[in-house]
């Protein structure tokens, strides 16, 4: 019989002793990763990292969009920035980005042959999916803008050209109004979505707003936090003018119906946490709240897996036949 | 050969042998492990072994002074709103050194009005050498590329047609700074090294929206002196600028909506995110002028709560009326 060594029970509990306490600072050392210490890392460098040129091994970041523009030169080079820097390059609105879904920003700067000044910047924002980047393409959506024919989804200003192509939101800004640059615009919209499959991606909840007096170019979806209430994301609005009044209506679909009918009491909670007074309604909808807050009213309600409702409306009635009218095209489309 | 314990049990010379062996390729994995994630940078400290303060560049006899000129032609505005103070001569003197902090963040045409206008610049600047100033500097630590963002802007080409020292920001230039009794300037990197012999400070910020913060004007613009992963600033918006203001004191600042960006800020890129609000505020008082110039994009002193903060921490006056600023219509 082979002679094999047998630990102690001393020796026994004294490893695993020492293995806890092994394991235990791992532990720590693995938690302390996410308790970032920036004092740490300020010192050694003050410069942020994109200030270098994008790699060249990006295929679309290192050709840039040369291509696409034939009749213009090259101004700078392509640049890329990713969620971690993306406000080293739009500061303070990185927020609205990133909290629609930002993956990657690709930007390259083209002027126009014998004028230094006339110039312009192309921003293709890879938002992920098409509804990442309506959000992103509607929020931002000027109001004055002329429509547009780069796609379903594209309107243009003196300067400048806005457009949808799939999940990329696309900006192009010009140094100046002028027809020779807004030409250009067009050219590389056109080739943009030429030469950049995209999976076919539908919009169904634009479907779901009633036509009448909805004002064109309105409809926007606000990703996280609609109308103030942090639990309110993925909210798509649209703009109703009657008359004088101005009242936006909303939808939003959830998981379940029970998360719908969630959502409407907790709104209808926040409401009434921040002064709101709950009225009665008579109006025949599922989980309907009505709240007079400031002046305005606030009518919602839950259909199926769809959270909908008006929001600042200042005539009651108005607010009624438009959620009414809401609902019925939730009844017919939305389940 | 055998050894025993003293509780008998035995183990042979090959055993021990394998055992040892285990051991030391443990070791080994777990040493290569450690040099894997070794940072021969390691933590480091401060390069600095002193933190640097930026000195008050405020004139004491100059405290709450402040007009503002309704007027569209920048030049012209500059001019009445410096008069209206005594001109530039009362605030600048033969021999200073004087640094203009512009705001160049953005690699964006100077039609866009999301950075200093050129024009402001060359007149500030020829304002400056009239006075008698000895040198004048210009700096920023831009967002994007400083080299494309002071080209783009017309901010370089003023600097040079002007007679201006335009200094970009370097790695070495920045020193480490705190704010006494800040929350969050504490052992930051500070663009410095263009602060050397100055001697008076003025600050030109555009008037913009902000999507953060709810505008972007003259506290906001000392953000540019900041460098490392400042952009954390973000999440403490309002803090950030309300302690931008204590680490900055300067002589003045001017602000310039001559055309304001009311829209889709900082950046904005379209035309249409401005509006004609032909105003410029030239005043000693930083956030009077923050307070004022609100009124440009249509909001108040509540909506912008770095305002109120930086008035309580003792940077300036949130009621500007108190100050009783000088109002002048500009011709053109």
């Amino acid at each position: 019989m082979k002679n094999r060594y047998q630990p102690t029970r001393i020796e026994t509990g004294l490893s695993l002793l020492a293995l806890a306490v092994l394991v235990g600072i791992g532990a720590a050392i693995f938690h302390s990763q996410f308790e970032f210490n920036p004092a740490v890392d300020v010192g050694r460098t003050a410069l942020p990292d994109n200030r270098r040129p994008a790699a060249t091994g990006d295929s679309a970041a290192g050709r840039g969009w040369s291509g696409l523009l034939p009749d213009m030169t090259l101004l700078t080079p392509p640049e890329v920035f990713e969620a971690a820097n993306l406000s080293d390059k739009i500061n303070g609105k990185a927020d609205l980005y990133l909290s629609a879904g930002f993956r990657q920003l690709k930007s390259q700067r083209f002027k126009m042959d014998g004028n230094e000044n006339s110039w312009l910047e192309i921003f293709v924002y890879d938002m992920g999916s098409l509804q990442n980047a309506f959000s992103v393409y509607s929020q931002q959506r000027r109001e004055d803008a002329a429509a547009d024919k780069s796609g379903r989804f594209s309107y243009r200003t003196e300067n400048a050209l806005f457009f949808l192509h799939g999940p990329f939101y696309v900006e192009i800004i010009g140094s100046e109004g002028t027809e020779p640059l807004r030409g250009q615009m067009h050219i590389f919209a056109q080739n943009f979505i030429q030469n950049t499959p995209v999976s076919a991606e539908k919009l169904e909840e634009l479907e779901l707003f009633p036509e009448q007096n909805l004002d064109p170019g309105s409809p926007a979806l606000i990703a996280d936090g609609g109308f103030g209430y942090e639990r309110f994301k993925q909210i798509f609005t649209a703009v109703y003018t009657e008359g004088d009044i101005r009242m936006t209506a909303f939808l939003s679909r959830r998981s379940n119906q029970e998360e719908a009918r969630q959502l409407v009491q907790g709104y209808h909670d926040f409401l009434i946490t921040y002064g709101g007074k709950a009225l009665k309604t008579t109006l025949p909808l599922k989980d309907v709240h009505l709240v007079d807050i400031l002046g305005n009213y606030e009518l919602f309600f839950a259909r199926g897996n769809y959270l909908a409702g008006v929001h600042e409306a200042a005539d009651r009635e108005l607010a009624e036949q438009l959620a009414l009218l809401l609902d019925k095209k939730l009844s017919e489309g939305g389940r | 050969m055998t050894a025993s314990n003293e509780t008998g049990n035995l183990f042979s010379r090959r055993g021990f042998l394998m055992r040892s062996a285990k051991a030391g390729v443990s070791i080994a994995a777990a040493c290569s492990a450690g040099y894997l994630f070794y940072d021969s940078g390691g933590a480091i400290a401060p390069r600095e072994p002193e933190a640097v303060r930026l000195p008050d560049f405020a004139l004491p006899g100059m405290k709450g002074r402040m007009s503002v000129v309704r007027g569209s032609d920048r030049v012209k505005s500059l001019r009445a709103a410096l008069n209206g103070l005594g001109g530039l001569a009362a605030f600048i003197k033969k021999g200073d050194r004087v640094l203009l902090k512009v705001n160049a963040a953005f690699a964006s045409p100077p039609a866009l009005s999301a950075t200093t206008h050129p024009q402001l610049i060359v007149e500030t600047v020829r304002l400056c050498y009239a006075a008698g100033a000895a040198s004048v500097v210009l700096t920023d630590n831009p967002i994007n590329d400083p080299m494309s963002c002071f080209r783009l802007t017309g901010i370089e080409q003023a600097a040079r047609e002007a007679g201006a020292e335009l200094i970009l920001p370097r790695e070495h230039y920045f020193r480490s700074t705190s704010v006494p009794g800040g929350m969050l300037i504490q052992n930051w990197p500070l663009l410095y090294e263009p602060f050397k012999g100055i001697t008076k400070l003025i600050g030109m910020a555009p008037v913009k929206d902000h999507h953060r913060s709810g505008a972007s004007l003259g506290m906001k613009n000392w953000y540019g002196l900041l460098g490392g992963r400042r952009n954390m600033f973000h999440q403490n918006i309002h803090t950030i600028i309300q302690e931008l203001a204590l680490m900055v004191r300067p002589t003045l600042v001017i602000l310039d909506g001559t055309f304001s960006m009311m829209t889709n800020g900082p950046t904005g890129g379209s035309l249409s995110d401005l509006k004609r609000t032909d105003t410029l505020i030239v005043s000693t008082d930083q956030v009077a002028a923050d307070a004022f110039a609100a009124r440009l994009l249509n909001k108040t002193t509540d909506d912008l709560p770095f305002i109120a903060k930086a008035a309580a921490a003792g940077a300036g006056t949130a009621d500007y009326e108190d100050l009783r600023p000088v109002i002048i219509q500009a011709e053109g």
